[in-house]
């Protein structure tokens, strides 16, 4: 019997003796409807001729063509930016549940056919986001993009040929090569630097056409192509260096496995759950430990290389004397230790061996969205949460997560409303109820936000984020003196709050008592001195207070003694361009790809050197660095940053544009640099009276904060200073 | 046979335009079911519908019926993953088997076209067959499930010049009054668009109580439980096909595997993008 079949219609119609047959998936059904035949042949784009010997055989084949179809579709769909997040990661859930390797293989046929739309490779950053949460998807669409180079090779070479050997039946042919798979199979081929396999599709292709009347033109054709592709061979394989700001080359390097880390691989693969410990528990728990905190120690060396090692010894010790759920757990740790220390890659690589485990639960999915977070890719991020409140609804860690990178990225809205329904979920769990206050001060709502930050305070009491919560919402007002005793009364809750104390300093500084700020800070530093973000405060300090030779100093010391903590590194370059000295890519660029907010702030320092440098070739990259910066704290300071170069560079009306947009958000201290700019340039621009009046805004404000503003600006502290300055001396 | 408006020419039963002059006269379907004789017909068979419903004394509750039938909807079943394909594609028509033959789109199929279309719609609509899209009529946006758990709900200007009633499904209909091409079809059981009201009346008064309430109009209407051989509908034939701009409203079944809530999903939100509401049902 012969069967017509389509699988994006998901039906087949089968010439069973003189009856016509309709066949689906599920059940053969004699043909009773017009409408039936209709979805077949005006949506069965291709339609696959295979013979069968029974309507049951017909309706496995369907059935199979269908289930391709479908997770085309769904695939397309899960890299669709117009769709929702939602829809994309329910697309990506269930393709990460049901690609194995036969379904891969199909999928990849029919997605390496033709090239990717010029927009999607265009796109092809934010677009694989949504995905990275879902290792065998993204693993299945990352080797898509890496193979455009060659699907346009292939296509390339066949479209000449065909164009010179067979012009006529061009249609004809290509739907031939389709049919066998034959353009996917060359690509892959081509990706493996496999000329055998190269030479294997092409055979196989020939005989297969050889039983058409096409195969007197196709042997032609094929020469042609092979002799092509042979060349192109050579070039694909050729390794290339390019510049890959946003770190996805440096991904995929990590994806692609080094002998150590395919170890780590093996390790879990043959992993047996009748694993024999002679150890007791007491003498696990100090073996791991110990192990941990080596590890720990080499992740703020930055030497990846013994991580990866020590991971394996770990790997192997817990596989042989603990359960697997442990494991992930340790590995999890190690990632939140790569976060501290801003190491991402390495925080990607460990969370994602602990996701890989298998293991249900909670804490190795949230570890693996806060991994994504802090790598900046906020929807990733925002995917991974949602799977983790499917598999865990009663995890207000990744309820509050969810609602956290919402708010970083800016979509206050919908943070806020996020953190009300889990205020409702889990009214005792006080992180939603902070987060909404939080919320409110990045919106520049900073009354309602300190308003609703006592309210918290009442129910919740004796909370250190509350309080340090509060010092910020003060901060921001321009408060810094009442801020600072929220910041002392959160320490004293838990003296170990290092985000705590940082805001201290800050308010210190804020309320002209730098000098306390510093001694505080040095004895923190010396009580502590392996913590690399104590050391970079102190440094800072040191800074502020204008003592930037001994900044440089101590930047220099916390590089050497953690080389693998980059904000160490960024300190350092932000010292070194206040000193008037050269800054190279290497101390203010991250080394693989711009993705947490420290980096983003190492990034704007190199942007500032440059715009000191070069201030008409800066505009564009700063620009550019505005418009792709997820963090919104730091793109609005990238935006007060832009309002300087273009001013300088003599575009004051689109300067002025740029710094009154988002003005009525900003807290207070960055509110006073706009104005105090926004002023400024009217003065420049002649607009004498509008320039009076804002100044003198700024210049009134009886804050405490302003005299250390006009001395930072006054020293040539400030990357506004070159504007100000002038201005400011004659005030 | 009536005359061209424009140029007097006598004018073809089964097309949409004047043969001599091109001027469009309506969809064929609708001018056969306006005909003076399907008309006085069916008015005759709904005067002694609201007859025997004086005499019952349940004529409160037809005319009620009667009412809600005034504000029917059109509506298409299919499954998600044709769905998909219709909202997904701006160039998709929605289209019958022979529209897809006559313009070349598979050749394979011509085989099916001639060993199966060898009855009903002939009977039904002669030449102009191919030219039937089939729908059902409903209360609400809920179809036939025995033909896809999706069900499209047509928006009325973009059907109401072209669509015409048939009282049920043609099969059963030409099976019921035993239809052969010697033996013409009875008259009163093919209504325009705007007296499907009075087709609605004369079908299903005979079934209408004093107990009946709105409740039991839908279920009257239409029903389907997934089993094509039980279905009962009023059939709506529109002339010629539509695309995913004709849709006013989609819904659906909750679906109850992960395939089909993934692409469920999608279908919501493109049809969101589209202007096109939706709605799932338990």
């Amino acid at each position: 019997m012969k069967a017509l079949i389509s699988g994006r219609v998901g039906r087949a119609v089968v010439e069973d003796e003189r009856d016509l047959v309709s066949v689906v998936p599920s059940f053969p059904d004699r043909l009773t409807s017009e409408s039936e035949l209709a979805e077949f042949v005006n949506l069965g784009t291709s339609l696959e001729v295979v013979e069968v010997n029974s309507l049951a055989e017909a309706a496995h084949a369907t059935a199979a063509a269908k289930q391709i179809e479908d997770l085309l579709f769904l695939t397309l769909s899960s890299l669709n930016p117009d769709l929702t997040l939602t829809s994309r990661v329910a697309c990506a859930a269930y393709l990460d549940d049901v690609i194995d390797s036969s379904v891969r293989m199909k999928l990849l046929n029919r997605l390496l056919s033709a090239p990717l739309p010029p927009n999607v490779r265009a796109s092809q950053r934010s677009l694989l986001e949504i995905i990275t949460p879902f290792p065998q998807l993204d693993a299945l669409v990352q080797e898509v993009f890496a193979s455009q180079e060659a699907v346009e090779t292939v296509e390339g070479a066949f479209a000449q040929a065909i164009k010179d050997i067979l012009p006529n039946r061009r249609t004809e042919f290509k739907a031939e090569l389709d049919h066998l798979e034959t353009y996917s199979q060359l690509v892959l081929a081509i990706n493996q630097g496999d000329r055998d396999a190269l030479n294997r599709v092409v055979v196989s292709a020939l005989f297969e056409l050889n039983k058409t009347d096409l195969a007197f033109s196709a042997n032609l054709v094929f020469s042609t192509v092979a002799a092509a592709l042979r060349r192109g061979l050579r070039v694909a394989t050729r390794p290339k260096r390019t510049l890959d700001l946003f770190g996805r080359a440096e991904m995929r390097g990590i994806r692609s496995k080094t002998s150590t880390q395919a170890t780590v691989d093996d390790l879990l693969a043959s992993d047996t759950e009748n694993s024999f410990s002679k150890l007791s528990v007491f003498e696990t728990k100090t073996n791991i430990d110990k192990q941990l905190e080596g590890i720990r120690k080499q992740i703020l060396d930055g030497r990846a290389d013994l991580v990866t090692r020590y991971v394996t010894d770990l790997v192997r010790f817990k596989l042989t004397h603990s359960e697997r759920v442990h494991l992930g757990k340790s590995l999890c740790l190690l990632a939140t230790v790569s976060l501290a220390a801003n190491q991402l890659e390495m925080a990607d690589e460990l969370s994602t061996y602990a996701y890989t485990l298998g293991v249900e639960d909670p804490y190795i999915y949230n570890v693996r969205a806060e991994v994504l977070k802090y790598s900046g890719k906020f929807d990733a991020s925002i995917a991974a949460y949602r799977l983790s409140k499917i598999k865990f609804p009663d995890s207000a860690y990744a309820w509050n997560g969810e609602a956290d990178v919402l708010k970083e990225s800016g979509r206050y809205t919908e943070a806020l409303a996020a953190y009300k329904t889990i205020q409702n979920r889990f009214s005792d769990n006080p992180v939603a109820f902070n987060g909404y206050v939080s919320t409110l001060r990045k919106m520049g709502s900073y009354s309602a936000a300190a308003r609703e930050g006592y309210k918290v305070r009442s129910t919740f009491k004796d909370h250190p984020v509350i309080e340090a919560e509060l010092g910020q919402c003060l901060l921001a007002i321009g408060k810094p003196k009442r801020a600072a005793d929220h910041f002392r009364l959160a320490l004293s809750i838990n003296p170990k709050d290092t985000q705590a104390f940082l805001s201290l300093l800050r308010a210190l500084n804020e309320s002209g008592e730098g000098e306390t700020a510093l001694r505080q800070a040095l004895k923190r530093a010396a009580s502590e001195p392996l913590n690399p973000a104590l050391q970079s405060a102190l440094a800072t300090q040191y800074r502020i207070m204008g003592h930037l030779e001994r900044a440089e100093q101590k930047a220099r010391e916390l590089v050497r003694a953690f080389p693998g903590y980059s904000p160490g590194r960024y300190s350092l370059a932000a010292i070194l361009l206040l000193r008037g000295s050269p800054i190279t890519e290497d101390q203010a660029l991250p080394t693989s790809g711009l993705r947490s907010e420290s980096d983003w702030r190492g990034y704007r320092v190199y942007l500032v050197a440059l715009l000191k440098t070069s201030p008409k070739e800066s505009v564009g990259e700063i620009q550019n660095a505005v418009k792709t910066c997820p963090w919104a704290s730091i793109r609005q300071s990238l935006s007060t940053l832009l309002g300087v170069v273009l001013s300088q560079n003599e575009r004051r009306s689109e300067a002025l544009q740029v710094l009154q947009a988002d003005l009525s958000i900003l807290g207070n201290h960055q509110k006073q640099t706009r104005l105090a700019l926004i002023g400024a340039i009217n003065l420049i621009s002649n607009q004498k009276q509008t320039g009076r009046v804002v100044l003198e805004r700024v210049m009134s404000t009886k804050e405490v904060h302003l005299k250390t503003f006009r001395d930072h600006v006054l020293s040539g502290a400030s990357i506004s200073a070159p504007i100000l300055l002038p201005v400011l001396l004659a005030a | 046979m009536p005359n061209c408006p424009i140029c007097d020419s006598s004018l073809p039963e089964v097309s949409d335009r004047c043969q001599t002059c091109q001027t469009h006269v309506g969809a064929p379907n609708v001018r056969l079911a306006a005909r003076a004789e399907e008309q006085s017909a069916l008015t005759a068979r709904f005067n002694k519908a609201i007859d025997d419903a004086q005499a019952r004394g349940i004529e409160t509750v037809v005319s009620d019926f009667q009412r809600s039938v005034q504000n029917s909807v059109v509506t298409v079943n299919c499954d998600l993953s044709f769905l998909k394909d219709f909202i997904s594609r701006d160039t998709t028509l929605y289209a019958n088997y022979h529209q897809g033959v006559r313009a070349g789109t598979r050749k394979a199929a011509e085989e099916a076209f001639d060993r199966q279309r060898s009855s009903v719609d002939a009977l039904m609509f002669g030449s102009m067959a191919s030219e039937i899209v089939f729908g059902a009529l409903s209360l609400t946006c809920r179809g036939l499930i025995s033909y896809g758990p999706a069900c499209m709900q047509l928006r009325e200007v973009t059907i109401r010049e072209r669509a015409s009633l048939l009282e049920e499904n043609s099969y059963d209909f030409v099976k019921r009054h035993g239809i052969r091409p010697e033996r013409c079809k009875p008259y009163g059981y093919i209504s325009i668009w705007s007296d499907r009201d009075k087709l609605a009346v004369a079908k299903h008064e005979s079934s209408m109580t004093t107990s009946t309430t709105q409740d039991d109009y839908q279920g009257m209407l239409l029903f389907s439980d997934g089993d094509r051989t039980r279905d009962r509908f009023i059939e709506v034939h529109i002339h010629r096909s539509f695309d995913h701009k004709a849709i006013e409203k989609i819904s659906c079944k909750q679906p109850t595997e992960a395939l089909g809530e993934a692409i469920w999903a999608v279908v919501q939100d493109l049809s969101g993008r589209l202007g096109i509401a939706t709605e799932t049902y338990s």
